[in-house]
């Protein structure tokens, strides 16, 4: 497997310009808004694409940390991809630090110390404490990473040793990277967003928030790899059943991010304890939210459950492609639903040419940084022992399915 | 009803290559036995999914509309306001009409799965051989076109262990 | 493409060994057997009897006072359903997501999940005193023209728990059919006519494996939502109150991963002496043993989670209500019982991460039985602590089990030790059918299957 697979010559001039117009734009839409005084528009759209990418980022690795702990053997050459996502991370984390130069517009607690919580919510304790899980939470991460990368550097070398310590280091970080993600998510989703409402509290809330990232990194990976599936550095080794896996997997993560918005909202719902039920009524009652939150209802949750159930979308990559785009989008107005509220009290939502163009900005940033990293890595993971042995299978699978029998040990009663 | 010919066959592929070898000479499979669920073995006999997954649609439809509909009846019917809550509150019938999908949905399987297996059944047919649970497989073919003799021999040349004749 | 190839590492080569080997284990019983057998049928008929007691002195002869009105009953419904959740993530999640250690494990499994769901649904009638009006919890007209209150957490309950209770028998049932069936074709005379009976008199055809096939996988994607929903409900029980300590929007995936962690002890207890006596180490490895102590690591970590975000939160909120009941909690009437939780719970199970801890009997054993203790702390610390310290000062009081709860509860265990024990001898205790699959059909000169 000494090919090169170096996945140059990804993004021509097309893709970069169009990805650089829109860091332009955000960046032109930041500073107009800035300096035209609105600065509570411009922090709040900041605040929902960080929140949103970091989710959408961090996922997609801890995906990979997932698939590495339980020796998962169905994804394996969309690892890549999926770990594609520690690339924007740094940036993003630098964008975490600059946050602090606009909490004091959107986050109440720097006006005014709410009673009791000043100790936790002062931007002196929160700001490096969330650098500092948010950073070991990156450090872990881009381990990992290099250490996938480098195993396929050993593989075409054809050391087999380092492919094994390599190994070792990956399914070693993985756990740490998933305790670093449950707690480190957790509190960047206490300390960025709940904290926005200080005097509303929900134990579920960071856990929602990181099975919702979850779901949002499933579906990024999704759409990588209905968009880069035709690719040669993927030789055509993502195939139907690769995009039905993740289809089942976008279905399941679905499922538990619903089950955990229903839990918060009838626990909510059930106790009408006014401390709690301000936050939902605002949110899911009152104009101009009411139609954001069944939008989001509709599109995050209602549309991709009763379109996966069909076998025939999740095979297909554009399909499936689509919904993925979908319930990002879903889940980007979700993100949105749990901050403007709070922070913005005019009429009408704030979905304008401010929040289109700081969209766009911070995705071009994902882009860019992700096609960085794309175009100086190899696509197939050849130094991951559990690729090799999936991609041995399917040979041998292919071969004996020539004699009307298969390699493969029946799958149960299934 | 036809005569039959019943091959036992310890090995897969004979198994396998009797069924094509049967199929070739025009012969008309009545029944595979099996001791384990094999893929191979039903693509190879011709066996179209399974329409149990109808019933399952049709029960979980009944299910929710059934619970939901029950619960918001009752609601309306008795009008008893509590803890301040809508009649009929739409938020807590998500969990009745959830559970009732899964039980009914889950029923409607289970007895479409007994009635297209023919289950129960307290009688087993009398060339039924013990060793099918075990690990024979089992071919039964009329003799639709061939003869016995041509189908016994057949048969043996694909490597089963024994052949019998079975009459209806 | 599913698991690693031929996970077992078994030396049996044919279905006839894995045949001997399954149908040994329901040989005749020996005396050892019996006198287990006989102690847990008398345990049974004592906390029966309690039973009948209660019913005819009255709820008095319980514990239960003001202000704790939900007591060991509850902790002890609580209990029993959350072991019952991991034999359904073993047979049917795993099932769905080609986990191959799972197979040799999961009959024994499932039937564990029956006999603690029937167990627990005794619960809320023992709980209920008046036991002969449970009927009014079933929805029918009726001449009282009274329909149960559908918005009820204890009517979700009803529903969930009768639809678990049916849907994991009838699973466990259906699984068993061609194993029932492989045993009547081994068996001669009476025993013959008994599984011929109780398989239905399954063939093994091509039409009825096909059907089974597909209704099997959909039992297991029915299964699947189930398990997370069921102990939802039963969180939610406790969630949809406004008790400090009890209204809090965690409770529901913090419940359903604290019953899998408790069922994954109890898998683990319950199979390591199994395995010993039926000498199913050549079926049962150590391989699927080390993995579910390892998915015990991943769920105490989830538990551990859940208590850090509690406190936190109960801190955080400023609530002061909230904040009192999680320090009285720690250092209170209840503190031992608190302690030993977090002890059994979260720091026990850490151990599972050293591999010569994992792969030793004993330490496997003894740590799952630390955590089956400490998850039924757990249930105590939750329920009779909140309600031993709400709102009120006035109002606080606490509670201490009578012997007749305590009775019924040894009464209880009893039972599901009498229910397992005859399982294990007299049904298949281990899906043969499907460790025959998992090995793959026998071809002409290869026996052992996976390597091409």
């Amino acid at each position: 497997m000494a090919e090169r697979l170096q996945g140059a010559g990804i993004g021509g001039w097309g893709l970069r310009s169009l990805l650089w117009a829109g860091v332009l734009a955000g960046c032109l839409s930041f500073g107009w808004a800035i300096l035209s005084g609105d600065l509570l528009r411009a922090w709040q759209a900041y605040l929902v694409n960080l929140v949103f990418w970091l989710g959408v980022c961090t996922g997609s690795v801890t995906l990979v940390a997932i698939m590495n702990m339980t020796n998962a053997s169905w994804g394996r050459p969309l690892k890549r991809l999926a770990e594609a996502g520690v690339a924007p991370l740094p940036v993003l984390w630098m964008m975490l630090l600059g946050l602090y130069l606009g909490h004091q517009e959107i986050y109440p607690w720097a006006r005014e110390v709410p009673h009791g919580k000043g100790l936790w919510l002062s931007a002196g304790f929160l700001f490096p404490r969330d650098a500092l899980v948010l950073g070991a939470l990156v450090a872990v991460a881009a381990a990992m990473v290099y250490n996938s990368v480098k195993a396929d550097r050993e593989a075409m070398e054809g050391s087999e040793q380092g492919v094994q310590t390599r190994w070792r280091a990956q399914v070693s970080l993985s756990p740490v990277l998933g305790i670093l993600y449950g707690i480190g998510m957790t509190i960047l989703a206490w300390d960025l967003v709940m904290s926005l409402d200080p005097h509303w509290v929900s134990t579920l809330f960071g856990a929602y928030y990181f099975m919702g990232s979850l779901y949002t990194g499933i579906a990024w990976v999704s759409l990588l790899a209905a968009l880069l599936h035709g690719r040669e550095e993927f030789q055509g080794r993502v195939g139907a059943s690769q995009f039905h896996d993740l289809g089942k997997l976008i279905l399941a993560f679905c499922l538990v991010t619903g089950d955990f918005f229903y839990s918060q909202f009838l626990v909510i719902w059930y106790g009408n304890i006014p401390e709690e039920t301000k936050y939902v009524i605002l949110r899911v009652r009152t104009a101009p939210w009411n139609t954001l939150a069944w939008s989001v209802l509709v599109a995050s949750f209602g549309i991709p459950f009763l379109a996966l159930l069909s076998r025939k979308l999740k095979k297909n990559p554009r399909m499936l492609g689509a919904l993925a785009c979908l319930v990002l989008l879903g889940m980007w107005l979700e993100r949105v639903l749990l901050v403007a509220p709070s922070v913005w009290s005019a009429g009408e939502l704030p979905l304008g040419f401010t929040e289109l163009g700081i969209g766009l900005g911070f995705l071009g940033l994902v882009g860019l940084l992700l096609l960085r990293f794309l175009s100086r890595v190899p696509w197939l993971p050849t130094g991951d022992p559990l690729y090799q042995k999936s991609w041995q299978m399917g040979i041998a699978q292919e071969a004996l399915a020539g004699q009307g029998l298969s390699s493969q040990p029946g799958g149960g009663h299934g | 009803m036809s005569p039959k010919v019943l091959g036992v066959f310890v090995y897969l592929e004979d198994l396998l290559g009797a069924i094509s070898l049967v199929r070739d000479r025009g012969g008309r499979i009545h029944t595979v036995y099996s001791p384990i669920h094999c893929e191979e073995l039903l693509k190879a006999v011709g066996s179209r999914p399974s329409p149990v997954r109808f019933a399952t649609l049709l029960g979980g439809i009944a299910g929710l509309l059934g619970g939901v509909g029950l619960a918001i009846y009752t609601f309306l019917q008795w009008g008893f306001v509590t803890s301040g809550k809508p009649t009929p509150p739409a938020v807590p019938l998500v969990v009745v009409g959830f559970e009732m999908t899964i039980l009914l949905g889950f029923l409607s399987t289970l007895v479409s799965m007994w009635i297209l297996c023919r289950m129960p059944r307290l009688r087993l047919p009398d060339h039924y051989e013990p060793g099918f649970s075990q690990d024979r497989f089992g071919l039964l073919v009329s003799c639709a076109s061939m003869g016995m003799e041509d189908l016994t021999s057949l048969l043996r040349q694909a490597g089963a262990e024994d052949v019998r004749r079975v009459s209806g | 493409m599913s698991g690693k190839p031929n996970q077992l590492q078994t030396e049996i080569l044919t279905y006839a060994q894995v045949q001997d080997l399954v149908l040994g284990a329901m040989g005749r019983p020996g005396r050892l057997y019996w006198a287990m057998v006989g102690f847990c049928l008398l345990g049974l008929l004592y906390g029966a009897s309690c039973w009948a007691y209660q019913i005819l002195t009255g709820m008095g002869v319980a514990g239960i006072m003001h202000p704790v009105m939900w007591g060991i009953y509850l902790v002890n419904f609580v209990f029993w359903v959350g072991i019952a959740h991991s034999g359904t993530l073993i047979s049917a999640i795993l099932y769905l997501l080609r986990a191959r250690w799972r197979t040799s494990i999961a009959r024994a499994a499932e039937a564990m999940t029956v006999f603690a769901v029937m167990i627990a649904g005794l619960f809320p009638f023992i709980h209920l005193g008046r036991v002969w009006i449970f009927y009014w919890i079933v929805p029918y007209p009726n001449q009282r023209d009274l329909w149960p209150n559908f918005q009820s957490p204890l009517v979700f309950d009803f529903l969930a728990i009768s639809t678990y209770l049916t849907v994991s028998s009838m699973f466990w049932y259906s699984g068993m059919l061609p194993d029932l069936a492989s045993v009547r074709d081994r068996s001669t005379g009476v025993r013959k006519k008994i599984y011929g009976l109780l398989s239905l008199g399954w063939q093994g055809t091509h039409q009825q494996w096909n059907h089974y096939g597909t209704a099997y996988l959909l039992f297991a994607a029915f299964a699947t939502p189930l398990v997370i929903s069921v102990h939802s409900v039963v969180s939610w029980d406790f969630a949809l109150s406004i008790v400090p300590g009890w209204h809090s929007t965690i409770f529901a995936p913090y419940f359903v991963a604290g019953a899998i962690h408790s069922g994954l002890a109890m898998v683990l207890t319950l199979l390591i002496p199994l395995r010993r006596i039926f000498r199913f180490e050549a079926l049962i490895t150590l391989h699927t043993l080390e993995s579910i102590a390892k998915t015990i690591v991943l769920t105490g970590l989830i538990v551990g989670y859940s208590y850090g975000v509690e406190y936190f939160m109960a801190w955080y909120s400023g609530n002061m209500f909230e904040w009192d009941t999680f320090i009285w909690r720690a250092v209170g009437n209840y503190a031992p019982q608190f302690w030993i939780m977090v002890i059994c719970n979260v720091l026990a199970p850490l151990l599972y991460l050293l591999r010569p801890i994992r792969r030793s009997l004993g330490w496997l054993f003894g740590i799952a039985i630390l955590v089956n203790i400490g998850m039924w702390y757990e249930r105590f610390v939750i329920i009779v602590g909140s309600m031993a310290h709400e709102f009120v000062p006035y109002a606080w009081g606490l509670y201490s089990p009578s012997w007749v709860e305590l009775s019924i509860m040894g009464g209880s265990f009893c039972m599901f030790f009498f229910l397992f024990l005859l399982f294990s001898k007299f049904l298949p205790t281990v899906s043969a059918s499907e460790m025959k699959e998992a090995l793959g059909p026998p071809l002409r000169g290869r026996l052992l299957r996976g390597e091409p």
